[in-house]
């Protein structure tokens, strides 16, 4: 697994966030053209939008699972920081980048949420 | 080397100055040194903002009256597509690119950009493209389709004449400046910055730039491939486009709005990158909440990408999916919120000093979050329905692009002025500059959003009086007019400075980041002396860094090898790695932009002989190009450093060209995968799309050639891998063997490609296929020739045990050659089978 200090995390949750994107766009867009739910099946919560909401929840849970990760990784650097007497500032390269990594990991967690939850009261398809 | 004796300091620089200095007369055409491209694109660009400008003055003028006919309908949809065209195009990114260009060396502490070659390219590419784009106006034959240029307007079937032919040519041609400048920017941004400069300490104007420059090589090239193919659909009758032949013409607006929204993000970020230069300089206290700029810099990058579809919320798309756009198009204003907060935080704590400079930072600020708040109002879907297509969406985007793009580059330029020239600009023209373009902005633009809520559509090229739009009319032309003189009175300002200007001391606003440590106006290498940098205000904790780096009391002093060279660093941490050497003047960008926009101009006149000649032409060029370089007598035969110092870049198996290639990769792949989308959107959605009931290619023939292309990659990577290891023997032999199976590939390909009974006419199937065994074409012919060209480098000496470093490089290549023919194949072969099954 890529490191809380690696700098690819800076990103890493967002990258996620945009494939996540992608997934739900043309995903909703090929069941739409090629096989919409039935009319019976009009309302919100119907199989193709909780799939959806299933998808939105489970890539948000792993985003905020890394920024968890992230943050208990940052914390441990911070205490062994203190515990060698460096200086705190200028802050160390390493949590710069992790500080930045769990930022972007609950901006990413929250983005999808935020994207996927229309899916709870908006028909598909129409 | 380190002297405070003035004679021994005077002949130090002059050496310098013999290595680094640029040539007058003819020859100031080879020049390839940052300080000059950047300043010359700053110019080139200002020009077309006068061209546009003046595109605007006419709008304006025929719109002020009902019923004005200062200009015909066919005049006028060339004057708004034009307007619009030159804006985006030609000035807006060309100029933040340009101011990119110019300051991120001497930001970073570096002598010049990491491919100065390709910075002389980009800019000749830049200006003969904007040439032959704006002599379209001159003929009367420019595009008028609008700067969308939406199908199937601009189709040969109702913009039959040269006007769609002109832009497409045109702008993809201006987007290879762009996307060079944005592979330089990235690799410079990562891999040169000053020793010890770690991420953590880059000035956040870098940080924009970095974004900025990683989103054009992403987004740039879904509009490339679209221009392409609309290009081929209009020269050569493949329908893409085209509903009755399987195409379908809302795949044009996917493709350009996936450049199109990012293009907003790619000219905000840098100039909020100014602003936040700016405005912590004026109110004399470092910026509030730098990881927090950060953090919002690289959200905006992303979530920006998500917005595009709310360019097309009116085009009959499910709901559900206009929320997913609409809610990624409310979140962006939160990053954007964070950075407002963050001025506004700097400017509370601090003690402002209303300068020119940063009197336009205040007017961005005013007019951009006023822009922003109707960018949210549009994100909701049912006011977007009300007001789409209406002069209020012109007046959202007016406030958007000229508060979030125009007024900080004013703010830029008055601050940087004195760099530029050395000189202080007059404060009370630059006062009434301001105020007559900030009073003339409002009066125009806060007037239209009311006339689009009238009901007034856009692109009207006149009206009828008594429909309640008559005053706001006159009243946004007369707005106009007022901008226009304080356009005016701010250009007259700048061109007195240069003759009446009051000389700058140094460092004149008292600034913190290093492009002030060099002289005013910079000698060609910035730096004579290359300091440390582990702190964000070098210039704050050592007020005297510009007189040591004069004296020679940094680093990689020495000049008497003759080489351009500066460091090579670690892209986290800045630790020193290598020394990067640079290549010299050179007349071959030149030329090389000059057989490109011979490609153009007789691709333009249908001269497709006359075209493919020029392509080779410029192929040849560039190639040459490619010769002088690592181990080359032109670039550093010689691999002697001074004791003490790390290895020649081209010495190592990791230099900054690699880095270039895997951004370049970058931008490519983007290409490639949007001509994915082009086939899975026009598989699943477009109403007459059909398989033909036998696939046109031979899937066994295919394969086949698949299996040297293989065996060529495999033997590649094994190559690089004993050269990591430092065995070399028979390195000739292998590469011309790697070159020979890649040969017999090629000629495999072109095989399958003419047996096969494709018909790219008749349906939109066959075009795309076609198209990507065009583009796996050139990947394979042009892995072949860099490897053959590889083979006779060794041949001469250029590479091998002692300069290992090309072959890595070129492994990339054959890398991602492989993988898109292997991806080609799975989605044209393997996939519909599979789908019809499903």
């Amino acid at each position: 697994m890529l490191s809380p200090f690696h700098p690819l995390q800076m990103a890493l949750g967002l990258i996620v966030w945009a494939l996540y994107f992608v997934v739900i766009y043309s995903g909703l867009s090929v069941v739409c053209t090629h096989s919409p739910p039935p009319a019976a099946n009009a309302g919100a919560l119907n199989t193709v939008n909780l799939a959806l909401l299933a998808l939105t929840f489970a890539v948000a849970l792993s985003l905020f699972y890394q920024a968890w990760r992230g943050n208990k990784a940052l914390r441990k650097e911070v205490a062994s920081h203190a515990q060698s007497g460096a200086s705190e500032a200028p802050l160390p390269t390493r949590q710069f980048i992790a500080r930045i990594a769990v930022a972007t990991y609950l901006v990413a967690g929250t983005a999808t949420l935020l994207t996927g939850l229309p899916a709870l009261v908006l028909i598909p398809c129409v | 080397m380190s002297t405070e004796d003035p004679q021994a300091a005077q002949d130090f620089h002059h050496q310098f100055d013999k290595v680094w200095g640029n040539p007058r007369g003819l020859l100031a055409l080879t020049i390839v040194n940052h300080t000059t491209i950047g300043l010359r694109f700053l110019i080139t660009g200002g020009v077309f903002f006068l061209i546009g400008g003046l595109l605007a003055m006419l709008i304006r003028t025929q719109l002020a009256l009902p019923g004005h006919d200062l200009l015909t309908p066919e005049i006028y949809n060339q004057v708004f597509t034009m307007h619009g065209t030159i804006m985006m195009f030609l000035f807006a990114v060309p100029v933040m690119e340009g101011l990119a260009i110019y300051l991120i060396p001497k930001m970073i502490g570096a002598r010049d950009l990491v491919f100065p070659r390709l910075s002389a390219f980009g800019y000749w590419c830049y200006l003969f493209g904007g040439i032959i784009l704006t002599f379209s106006l001159v003929l009367e034959i420019a595009p008028a389709s609008g700067w969308f240029m939406y199908a199937p307007l601009s189709s040969s079937v109702f913009s039959p004449g040269r006007g769609s032919d002109f832009w497409l040519l045109g702008i993809t041609f201006v987007e290879i400046s762009a996307v060079s400048a944005g592979v330089e920017l990235v690799v410079s941004i990562m891999r040169t910055r000053t020793q010890r400069m770690a991420l953590q300490h880059m000035p956040l104007f870098v940080w924009y730039i970095l974004a900025m420059a990683l989103m054009i090589v992403f987004g740039f090239p879904p509009l490339i491939l679209g221009s392409i193919l609309l290009e081929l659909e209009r020269a050569a009758g493949l329908p893409f486009f085209t509903v009755a032949s399987g195409g379908d013409p809302i795949l044009w607006q996917h493709l350009f709005w996936l450049f199109g929204h990012p293009e907003v993000y790619i000219l905000f970020l840098p100039a909020a990158g100014i602003i936040s230069t700016i405005i912590p300089i004026f109110c004399k206290r470092p910026i509030a909440g730098y990881r927090w700029i950060v953090l919002a810099i690289i959200t905006t990058g992303f979530i920006s990408f998500g917005l595009w579809v709310h360019h097309m919320f009116t085009v009959g798309i499910p709901h559900l999916a206009q929320a997913f756009f609409s809610a990624a198009s409310m979140m962006v204003a939160i990053p954007t919120a964070i950075q407002v907060f963050a001025w506004l935080a700097t400017i509370w704590n601090g003690r402002p000093v209303y300068e020119p400079p940063m009197l336009w930072a205040l007017g961005f600020l005013f007019i951009f979050v006023a822009g922003g708040l109707t960018g949210v109002m549009l994100a909701l879907v049912p006011f977007d329905w009300q007001v789409h297509d209406t002069h209020f969406v012109v007046a959202h985007f007016h406030f958007v692009l000229v508060g979030g793009m125009l007024f900080p580059l004013m703010a830029g330029i008055y601050y940087w002025l004195p760099h530029f020239s050395g000189r202080m600009v007059n404060r009370s023209r630059a006062r009434w500059g301001f105020w007559l373009v900030f009073i003339g902005f409002n009066l125009t633009f806060i007037v239209m959003h009311v006339t689009g809520l009238l009901g007034m559509p856009r692109r009207v090229y006149t009206y009828e009086a008594g429909l309640g739009w008559d005053i706001p009319n006159l009243i946004s032309s007369v707005g106009s007019f007022i901008m226009a003189a304080g356009v005016a009175t701010c250009l007259l300002d700048i061109f007195l400075h240069f003759r009446f200007g009051e000389r700058a001391k140094r460092n004149p606003w008292g600034a913190d980041t290093l492009e002030w440590s060099t002289s005013l106006p910079p000698s060609a290498y910035n730096f004579a002396t290359l300091p440390e940098c582990a702190t964000r205000h070098p210039l704050w904790d050592t007020p005297d860094l510009q007189t040591t780096i004069e004296q020679g009391h940094h680093d990689l002093a020495t000049i008497d090898h003759g080489r351009r060279e500066t460091w090579g660093s670690d892209p986290v941490t800045g630790k020193v790695r290598e020394i990067v050497h640079l290549p010299g003047n050179s007349w071959l960008p030149f030329y090389g932009a000059l057989a490109t926009a011979g490609v153009c101009i007789s691709l333009l006149c249908k001269f497709y002989w006359v075209a493919l000649a020029m392509a080779l032409v410029s192929l040849a060029l560039l190639l040459r190009w490619s010769w002088e370089n690592g181990a080359h007598p032109r670039a550093a035969p010689n691999a002697e450093v001074v004791e003490g110092d790390p290895p020649l870049h081209s010495r190592t198996h990791d230099g900054p060209g690699l880095w270039g290639m895997m951004v370049t990769l970058l931008a490519n792949s983007s290409l490639f995968l949007s001509l994915l989308f082009g086939w899975f959107y026009l598989w699943t959605v477009a109403p007459a799309w059909q398989f033909p009931e036998h696939n046109p290619i031979n899937w066994l023939a295919l394969m086949l050639t698949g299996v040297p292309l293989t065996i060529a990659v495999i033997w590649f990577v094994g190559v690089v891998r004993r050269l990591r290891r430092e065995l070399t023997d028979h390195l000739q032999q292998h590469l011309w063997g790697i070159s020979a199976l890649g040969l017999v590939h090629l000629i495999g390909l072109v095989a399958t490609l003419s047996a096969s009974p494709l018909t790219p006419q008749a349906s939109a199937h066959d075009a795309v296929i076609s198209v990507m065994l065009w583009y796996q074409l050139l990947h394979s012919g042009l892995a072949v020739i860099l490897t053959a060209l590889q083979a006779l480098r060794v041949r001469k000496g250029y590479v091998g045990k002692m300069a290992p470093y090309e072959p890595v490089v070129v492994e990339r290549w054959w890398v991602y050659t492989a993988g898109v023919f292997w991806i080609i194949y799975a989605v044209v072969i393997v996939l519909p089978p599979l789908w019809e099954l499903a």
